[in-house]
């Protein structure tokens, strides 16, 4: 299928009525779990994965992908007016956001953060379209050392760009990795690590491991502190942005776009980083840097595109490399093979349907979220105000059912429960989450790569430094831990982010 | 925190050496003929060597972490008895069925979070109870276990 007849089948895929309607399902529960602090993307996803085992693989892999660029949607809304982000992603949009709401300019930030992620979520799709199908012919002369590397690369980024020490960071990609070995060896057929037990033989799930760490963990870290949420009580007007506004925020929504794009493409990267960085580049490029945090829209309009936007960018690696580049991907990465799905290059010519019907579909998804956030945005200020002792036993339940009804055993339930603990105990010890998900995702990939190179090679590891693309990853890979490690880099490291926090 | 970050790093050692002694039972190979084993065991070895790099790092303060108490002021019996309701729940789910685990391990939730009335937390759980109970089995087709009272 070429270019233009793939563009044309996926919007009369993505058009349908079944498809609109898991799109609009989508980007609803996105957008909800975005404004409702305590659940994020991944847990969600997870959470409907098992619900989505009877959908035709394309309208699952739809709406699971509407929830996440939903949740950047939504995440803004929390962060505007009760001064707590929904989402990672919508941390710094507290800053500006916040305080403009103070200021009884709630409606113009609402407005612009939401007419900010249409236009970048927008051109991240458009951006997708065009980078993912070349890119894929690529990747099809990708040969495992190629893919050992870049995956290493991946990894190594996003331990480097943990909150804590790198060297837990790696502990934890390293216990991933670990993890995701348990079960029956795809080359061997020899069972290891399963203890003997039966449930083991086909690994740990994915979707337990997930919901324990980023929906239990989250639930449990919640109940011991008493967090007041005072919704800035003001009347939301004015949603609508005037000139003046739109004038100081069109260069760095356009700014926001680049940097989120491009950032959501690196493996490790994604809206999280992307939008603290167009936050510092806006901040820098403002003639007045002081007035940042007291309620500047270009704090606002930066960031929120740049979340967006590295949405359409984060897909690009999964749907061409089969590298899911941060860990919403990686769960989606296990949606798509749950589904029969192997994402990579292939995935574009063997499930072009897929591949096409899911961008599309990004367009009508990011139209619905506007008609969500703005015109509906009384319903969301109403959920808001759902008390979480309400929410959180709610969150719970559906964390359960979504466990055993994965396989109608109660073993992933305490599979979950275990990640659940592990995952609480973790973030109390600065461990993070993300690269022990991301890792146990690669791991199975990561090791056949890494078995066959040596093949190849007959056990040289020069293999990894002697091919070009190979070669740039690992160095990459090696120079971010030399930077972790040498004194003066890692100062003008910490002072880089005492700036941008 | 130092106390129990090397603790932390203790216990990942100890996955570490566990992961490396299996791989040797079930075969390393050679490096040009990798077995099953060899990718856990060099996996395994660097979680060893970066934990006792964390160690290192936590004892020289190389990166100034939180100093506080992980327990100090907060709610952790809530949590404590959170975790152990639900993995009650899921030990006893097939035996007394989806319906009255749930509603019984629901109740304690809505009651615990917050002053509750029981009255207000039982009713809260009938709700979901059914609520649920319709959605996942009746309209999904989740099929949950019955238990010994058939329901």
């Amino acid at each position: 299928m070429d270019f233009f007849s793939g563009i044309i089948s996926g919007f009369a895929i993505s058009f349908s009525l079944i498809n609109l309607l898991y799109c609009f399902i989508g980007v609803f529960i996105g957008t909800l779990i975005g404004v409702l602090p305590g659940i994020g993307p991944v847990g969600t996803i997870s959470l409907l994965l098992p619900a989505t085992f009877h959908l035709n693989p394309v309208s699952a892999i739809i709406m699971l992908a509407g929830i996440y660029y939903g949740a950047m949607y939504g995440g803004s809304t929390t962060s505007i007016l009760v001064n707590i982000p929904g989402e990672a992603a919508s941390v710094i949009t507290c800053l500006d956001g916040y305080q403009m709401a103070r200021q009884g300019r709630a409606g113009a930030a609402l407005g612009i953060s939401a007419f900010g992620s249409f236009i970048a979520g927008t051109i991240g799709v458009i951006g997708l379209m065009f980078l993912a199908y070349p890119l894929a012919r690529m990747a099809l002369k990708f040969g495992p050392p190629e893919y050992f590397s870049l995956m290493c690369l991946g990894l190594t980024i996003l331990t480097y760009l943990a909150r804590g020490s790198m060297l837990k960071a790696m502990s934890m990609a390293l216990l991933g990795l670990l993890l995701s070995f348990i079960g029956i060896d795809v080359i061997t057929g020899l069972p290891r690590f399963t203890l003997d037990m039966v449930h083991l033989m086909d690994g740990i799930g994915l979707v337990p491991i997930a919901m324990g760490i980023f929906g239990i963990s989250e639930v449990l870290i919640n109940l011991e502190e008493v967090v007041r949420r005072d919704i800035f009580k003001t009347k939301i007007k004015g949603l609508l942005p005037n000139r003046g506004e739109w004038r100081r925020s069109s260069k760095p929504i356009l700014r926001g776009t680049i940097i989120g794009f491009f950032l959501g493409i690196l493996p490790g990267g994604g809206a999280v980083v992307s939008s603290f960085v167009s936050y510092g580049v806006e901040k820098k490029l403002s003639t007045h840097p002081e007035k940042f945090g007291t309620g500047m829209i270009e704090g606002v309009a930066g960031p929120e595109s740049a979340n967006n936007a590295a949405v359409g960018g984060a897909f690009i690696p999964l749907f061409t490399l089969g590298i899911p580049a941060n860990v919403t991907m990686a769960v989606l990465f296990g949606a798509l093979m749950i589904h029969g799905m192997t994402p990579g290059p292939m995935l574009m010519r063997e499930h072009p349907e897929v591949f096409w019907g899911v961008v599309t579909s990004m367009y009508m998804g990011n139209v619905l979220l506007l008609l969500l956030n703005l015109p509906l945005i009384g319903l969301w200020v109403k959920v808001l105000k759902i008390p979480y002792r309400i929410l959180f036993p709610l969150i719970i339940l559906f964390c359960l059912i979504g466990a055993y009804s994965l396989n109608n055993t109660s073993f992933d339930i305490v599979v979950m429960l275990i990640f659940g603990l592990a995952g609480y105990l973790m973030r109390k010890l600065n461990y993070e989450g993300a690269p022990l998900l991301l890792a146990f995702v690669l791991g199975p990939m990561m090791e056949q790569a890494l078995r066959q190179s040596l093949l190849i090679s007959q056990g040289s590891f020069t293999i990894f430094f002697t091919r070009p693309i190979s070669a740039a990853s690992m160095g990459l890979a090696l120079a971010l831990i030399v930077s972790y490690f040498l004194p003066f880099l890692k100062k003008k490291r910490l002072g880089i982010e005492e700036e941008a926090g | 925190m130092k106390t129990i970050d090397n603790l932390s790093s203790l216990f990942l050692i100890l996955i570490g050496v566990v992961f490396c002694l299996s791989s040797f039972s079930i075969g390393i190979g050679r490096i040009n003929a990798p077995g099953p084993g060899l990718i856990p065991f060099g996996t395994g070895g660097l979680l060893i060597l970066f934990s006792l790099g964390t160690i290192f790092e936590t004892h020289f303060n190389m990166k100034v972490e939180g100093k506080t108490s992980l327990f100090s002021g907060r709610r952790w019996g809530i949590v404590v008895t959170v975790l152990l309701s639900l993995f009650l729940y899921a030990l006893v789910l097939d035996i007394l069925g989806f319906i009255v685990t749930t509603f019984l391990t629901m109740a304690v939730l809505f009651k615990i979070s917050e002053k509750q009335s029981w009255k207000l937390a039982l009713g809260a759980s009938a709700l979901t109870t059914a609520f649920t109970y319709f959605l996942f089995d009746y309209l999904l087709k989740c099929s949950f276990p019955r238990g010994f009272l058939g329901f």
